[in-house]
């Protein structure tokens, strides 16, 4: 090979371009501390490199997202611990207004205080975090929990998004049940079809009230407030029948049956699918207005986006309320019963007697016959010829006590009522109690305690019907504990004694004599002082009990019967229509005729002909109001059975807070884990992309060392050459 | 009889012939630097003088007479090795091939960079962050809507910025081709100029010698011919070249025909395609030129017409088009664009085009509205189609006012609506009698109010409520977007959902089929690969160069060394021969001053 010039020089120049190439190179891998800064220069790495970036990326996103998660369940579990300690609050209210005998009133302040308590847990459960209602599952739209009062003003219903906690076993037939979900990276599987994400793959933000707080109850009814419902407008409610929700519309009809029928209609054509697939029984509506389901709660609200509609008063009757029933259970048979209704203001006191029957239905759907009989008398009917007061006849509503657009109470009656009582009330849970007020003066009355036979004579005052029952009862302490009127109790020795038996005297009654033409007349002298009658008025069509109390002072009593006609039969314009005057002649203010009769009184028992719906509720709001509303109303019973359940609560939800708490370990596993991805990915990126600092500072160094060398060559590149030698 | 003077001609030859050679080796150092110069030499040999002439001064009897005559010369020669240049123009081809397609692509890595500044990649990314974050909050939240849409034109801005700047690398490569196919043509004007000079010389020398220079420069531009494409070089008896460029010839000595390559207009064709003069394609496996074409014209799977099946601009271009395209459809059907063009999230600026990188943009929709792609798709069953709104749960039906179906009415003269007593409009009946019902449309009474259905009495006439007014059927319609939002943003999550989707198929040519990120990878990834084998490819063929270019050099080149030996040696020679001159000159004065004086 011919070394030649060119060839040593192109050779030394390339090789010198090239280290200064190489030198270059490297000098830029160290100040951009990059690797490569092309992906051609690297093609492997630079693929790898923007995986390893997007992983670096998603990874940010996604702890972000889990912080925002923590947060949320973090407050959650705060606000779990809080109504933790308002449940155990509840109940020691619950369990000192049972522990012993309160008058009304500290029932009353026991009820305010559970009141109280139930409005901070929904406070609680409508706590906003950043914005968003925590319990309010996917909603965002106001408060997710609302409570609802009774006519009376004491709360009622606690509602969830508008629909009462009862009314559904499911929490996810709540509205906006869906879970809220963040990506955490755990591969969200979003179907491509449907939209939906398969919760496995994300994490759940929304706490659902209805889950947290208990939904359902063990059944229950509706009541569509009929007279509410005008004719011909449009009324549109969603009713809960089985957790499964229907919106129906109908027409207001022209009569009472029509609506009933057109709301029957509504609800068959509604539920017909799901009856048939799903095995629910037809939701119906009774003559009362009230909607049933066999075995299932059933509740209905007026639906909220109906912007046309008429609104119709609805209440719900799952849970403890007013809805009061008879008692058939505890009914002997041709007894004569006698019960307080109260129909809003007004209250009544009605008897009937427990029909006879060797079939239980016929016997009490006998017995329902003569209720209502009892209350058509007392509250009478409307233009229409319906019953003001209901006894229901449905299958499921059987002797439930209902009105129109009016809260109904029912109660034993407490007084004895009438002119012509034959025994005395007997009721008492720690001492027995003879109600003097009851006693009629001139009556003989017997009554067995323990086993012996009192019998005394009714005075006119309550203090000598006491002294005759002290004269009488030989061998007996007899004490008024409580000063009233209504409570006498028999000692010997240390124990109280019970009043096993009241025995009958034989009857007699209110002298009424029927005067000339139509009137009557109350013959004013046989009343007694402080005692409870009724006279059943008839005039035209209407046929009242009128209950008065009898006063020593004739005009007294006078005053108060007219008073209590009034109330019955009101005032034709100004004038009442029914009117008595000095000497007790009843007459009418129009002429027409009136009757009047002396009530015959029935025995009375210390069996309860009325019972309420004792429903307790699967969530622990509606419970506390329920305890408080039975509270209110004496029923110790029910309260009491509030406790226990109470505490399963709280058991309850203690293992609810523990399901946060393995969330958040599960949201800080995942941070962890995420954390150390990032490391790991970080160190990738790392070798993947960021200079080797050692490596390329000794490449350098090297490089440049060669590159001088090179450089110091350059003198020598060009050869000597002979020419350099000859002469 | 050997001629008296002989020795002197013979000498006289000699001194010339190491003067001649003298200046060869003056002519080689000279031009030791000379771009093309090839080393020249001096073609020497031992001249004989043939007997079979009619020497009357020579002996019959033997030769004897006329040897001796030294040295001549045929001419002075150039050494080059043919085979040598072959090659090495074939690698130069490769070589120059290779540079030009490495300077394109990396013009294209240059704009489609992922990693020294924010990429495609990055703005992906940062779309998908938004609509994170929006997917967290309540569909309604327009500001978080807002940034997610912000994302989404700061992604369309950039895909626009890389379609503009592509479009100026794809310019500005087509006019270099352009220049270079009329540098081309000039270089080819000057080589048959210089064939004809060749010609005219040559003619003064014998078969074998002719005008080294004018060869060397004839060389120097086939050599740069070379670099455009695959060539094949004859010399002519002539000493004129020709040159075959991919089949053509396109020298053909003094020969004016074909010299020129001509282009296409690139604005009518929108490829780069060269053609000769004779019509046919310039079809090239090496050299710039194929680069060029290879590279303007590279459309990968994409390629149709003029194009070929490279990785060029073209393909870059349409991958970048399939990226924008791609991602717009998908996530427009997926926010349901397909039932309803009011949903489409991204559009094309101009009308009725398919979206490009180019032209792709946030849609009015979405702008006026951030939050549309918060409203969630339902099926409504009554339509039987999508429906879209912010409540995903809006099935609870809705009581309305039911309102009279719009009819066909009479006019007026004036063309203006006939309406009769109640201010409703007389309507138009058909030749049955019939009122024609308009579907779809509701009647208007003469205030432009809407007329209610009302409740008839069997008569026909209104029934009347206890005010006195007509009472309105009321009918259920499905409900739609109650006006309550839930926080459940699923339609958002869907959309993000699209980007881990890796059945995306990019491009109608099954060109890659994944998630847009691993488009994007792959985008990058065949780039840089696609460079990398050119700069492995460059990096051989320089190589082999360089070493072609030593063995030419090994050749061709001048040795200083050996041309000082030379000088010494010629010198020398001279010297030898001008001593020999004085021997010749003393023997002749001996035999003419000497001779027959004895005694003098």
């Amino acid at each position: 090979m011919r070394i030649t010039n060119p060839t040593i020089l192109r050779g030394y120049n390339r090789d010198l371009n090239r280290l200064l190439t190489q030198k270059t190179a490297c000098e830029r891998r160290i100040t951009s501390t990059r690797k490569f800064s092309r992906a051609s220069e690297a093609p492997l790495s630079a693929a790898k490199a923007l995986n390893v970036r997007r992983s670096l990326y998603n990874s940010e996103q996604w702890q972000e997202n889990l912080k925002t998660a923590n947060k949320f369940y973090t407050e959650a579990e705060t606000s779990l611990l809080q109504v933790s300690d308002k449940m155990a609050e509840i109940r020691e209210i619950l369990v000192a207004a049972c522990n012993t005998t309160k008058d009304s009133q500290d029932y009353a302040i026991y009820a305010e205080q559970l009141e109280n308590s139930a409005k901070k847990l929904v406070s609680i459960f409508n706590t906003d975090s950043a914005g968003r209602a925590i319990f309010g599952g996917e909603s965002d739209n106001g408060l997710p929990f609302t409570l609802e009062n009774d006519s009376s003003g004491n709360l009622a219903t606690v509602l969830y998004h508008g629909v009462p906690v009862n009314s559904m076993s499911s929490y996810k037939g709540f509205p906006y049940s869906n879970a809220v979900t963040v990506d955490i990276g755990l591969g969200m599987d979003i179907d491509q079809k449907t939209q939906e994400v398969d919760p496995q793959s994300v994490l759940d933000i929304s706490f659902n009230g209805a889950k947290i707080t208990g939904c359902g109850a063990e059944k229950g009814t509706a009541d569509i407030n009929l007279e509410s419902i005008k004719v011909g407008r449009k009324y549109c409610i969603d009713v809960y029948a089985n957790s499964i929700k229907k919106t129906i519309e109908f027409t207001g009809g022209a009569t009472r049956e029509e609506t009933v029928d057109t709301i029957n209609n509504a609800l068959k054509a509604a539920y017909s699918k799901e009856v048939a697939y799903d095995k629910l029984k037809q939701p119906t509506m009774d003559e009362c207005g009230v909607i049933y389901s066999d075995g299932s709660i059933v509740s209905a609200v007026n639906n909220e986006y109906s912007t046309t509609a008429e609104k119709l008063v609805v209440d719900n009757d799952a849970g403890y309320t007013n809805k009061f029933k008879l008692n058939f259970a505890s009914m002997e048979e041709n007894k004569i019963y006698s019960i307080d209704v109260t129909m809003g203001e007004i209250t009544k006191s009605i008897k009937f007697t427990a029909a006879n029957d060797a079939d239980p239905e016929t016997r009490e759907n006998n017995t329902i016959k003569n209720v209502q009989d009892a209350l058509d008398d007392a509250f009478g009917k409307d233009v229409n010829g319906h019953s003001l007061v209901h006894i229901s006849t449905n299958p499921v509503t059987k002797g439930c006590f209902s009105a129109e657009g009016a809260v109904v109470k029912v109660q034993d009656s407490m007084k004895m009522t009438g002119t012509n009582v034959k025994g005395a009330t007997v009721y008492s849970k720690y001492f027995d109690q003879i109600d003097l007020v009851k006693l009629n003066a001139g009556n003989t009355y017997t009554i067995k305690v323990g086993t012996t036979d009192i019998t005394f004579q009714g005075g006119k005052t309550t203090a000598e019907t006491l002294n005759n029952i002290k004269a009488a009862a030989a061998g007996f302490t007899v004490t008024n504990p409580t000063g009233d009127k209504q409570s006498v109790s028999f000692k010997t020795g240390d124990d109280y004694e019970t009043i096993s038996e009241v025995k009958n005297p034989p009857s007699g009654s209110v002298a009424i004599t029927p005067t000339k033409g139509s009137t009557y007349k109350v013959d004013l002298a046989s009343i007694g002082e402080e005692r409870e009658y009724s006279i059943k008025v008839i005039y035209g069509n209407r046929a009242k009990v009128v209950s008065f109390e009898g006063s020593a002072d004739t005009a007294k009593t006078v005053s108060n019967i007219q008073g209590a006609l009034s109330v019955a039969f009101g005032l034709d314009g100004v004038h009442n229509k029914i009117n008595i005057d000095d000497e007790g002649n009843i007459t009418t203010y129009d002429g027409n005729p009136v009757a009047v009769t002396s009530m015959e009184q029935g025995s009375d028992k210390d069996a309860s002909a009325v019972q309420r719906d004792k429903i307790y509720s699967d969530n622990y709001i509606q419970l506390t109001i329920d305890a408080a509303r039975a509270l209110r109303d004496g029923d110790i019973d029910y309260a009491n059975g509030c406790i226990d359940r109470i505490v399963d609560a709280n058991e309850h939800l203690l293992v609810q807070i523990a399901d946060l708490g393995c969330n958040e370990d599960f949201i800080d596993f995942n941070l962890e884990k995420l954390t150390t991805r990032d490391l790991n990915l970080m160190e990738r990126q790392n070798d993947l992309e960021v200079t080797d600092a050692e490596k390329e500072i000794t490449l350098w160094k090297t490089y440049e060392a060669l590159y001088n060398a090179c450089l110091q060559m350059s003198s020598s590149v060009v050869p000597n050459s002979i020419f350099n030698y000859i002469k | 009889m050997r001629p008296t003077f002989l020795g002197f001609e013979t000498q006289r030859r000699t001194l010339m012939l190491a003067q001649k050679n003298q200046d060869i080796v003056g002519n080689n150092i000279s031009n030791i630097n000379t771009p093309g110069y090839t080393r020249q030499r001096v073609d020497i040999y031992s001249m004989y003088v043939s007997g079979l002439g009619e020497p009357r001064w020579s002996s019959r009897s033997n030769m004897l007479s006329m040897q001796g005559q030294g040295a001549n010369a045929y001419g002075v020669s150039q050494i080059r090795d043919t085979y040598i240049d072959k090659r090495y123009r074939e690698n130069v081809s490769i070589e120059s091939e290779t540079e030009t397609k490495i300077n394109v692509l990396s013009d294209i890595e240059d704009i489609l960079d992922n990693f020294e500044t924010t990429g495609l990649q990055r703005k992906t990314q940062d779309f998908w962050n938004a609509l994170q974050d929006y997917s967290e909050e309540k569909p309604d939240s327009t500001e978080v809507a807002t940034i997610a849409a912000n994302a989404a034109v700061n992604l369309c801005r950039m895909l626009n910025d890389y379609s503009s700047q592509l479009k100026q690398v794809e310019d500005t490569y087509v006019n270099e081709l352009k220049d270079n196919v009329e540098y081309v043509n000039k270089m080819l004007n000057e080589m048959r100029e210089l064939n004809e000079r060749i010609e005219k010389e040559k003619f003064h020398y014998a078969e074998e010698y002719g005008p080294n220079e004018l060869y060397d420069e004839m060389n120097l531009y086939i050599d740069e011919l070379g670099t455009y494409g695959e060539i094949s070089v004859h010399q002519n008896a002539n000493g004129t070249y020709d040159v075959t460029m991919g089949g053509v010839k396109i020298l053909d000595g003094i020969a004016q025909k074909n010299s020129q390559i001509i282009m296409k207009e690139y604005d009518i064709y929108g490829t780069a395609e060269l053609y000769f003069q004779n019509g046919q394609d310039v079809i090239l496996t090496r050299g710039s030129f194929k680069a060029y074409q290879d590279m303007i014209n590279g459309n990968g799977v994409y390629a149709a017409g003029g194009q070929n099946s490279n990785y060029g601009i073209a393909y870059f271009k349409s991958a970048i088009n399939m990226f924008a395209r791609t991602v717009a459809d998908t996530l427009n059907t997926a926010n349901g664009a397909d039932n309803d063009s009011f949903r489409a999230m991204f559009v094309s600026a101009t009308e009725d085009s398919l979206i490009t990188a180019g032209n792709i943009r946030v849609s009015d929709d979405w702008l006026e509205d951030p939050t549309m792609i918060g409203k969630v798709r339902y099926f409504n069953e009554k339509t039987g189609l999508y429906e879209y709104g912010f409540d995903e749960k809006s099935d609870t039906p809705v009581t309305k006012i039911k309102y009279e179906q719009a009819y066909e009415t009479e006019t007026n003269a004036d063309g203006s609506i006939k309406y009769d007593a109640d201010g409703l409009p007389v309507p138009k009946k058909d030749a049955n009698g019939n009122i024609v019902y308009i579907p779809g449309s509701r009647l208007r009474d003469k205030d432009n109010n809407l007329v209610p259905v009302y409740e008839k009495n069997a008569d026909g006439s209104n029934k009347l409520d206890a005010n006195g007014k007509p009472i309105p059927v009321y009918e259920t319609v499905d409900g739609t977007a109650s006006g309550t939002v839930n926080l459940q943003n699923t339609n958002v999550k869907y959309l993000f959902s699209q980007f881990d989707n890796k059945n995306i198929e990019f491009g109608y040519c099954h060109d890659f089929t994944g998630s847009y990120f691993e488009y994007i990878s792959f985008i990058s990834n065949r780039l840089g690969q696609t460079i990398e084998y050119e700069t492995s490819r460059n990096e051989t063929a320089k190589v082999t160069v360089d070493e072609l270019l030593d063995s030419r050099d090994s050749v061709s080149g001048v040795q200083m060394d050996e041309e000082g030996i030379n000088m010494l040696n010629y010198s020398k020679w001279y010297n030898a021969s001008s001593r020999m001159l004085t021997t010749l000159d003393d023997m002749l004065d001996k035999l003419i001053n000497g001779t027959g004086r004895v005694g003098l």
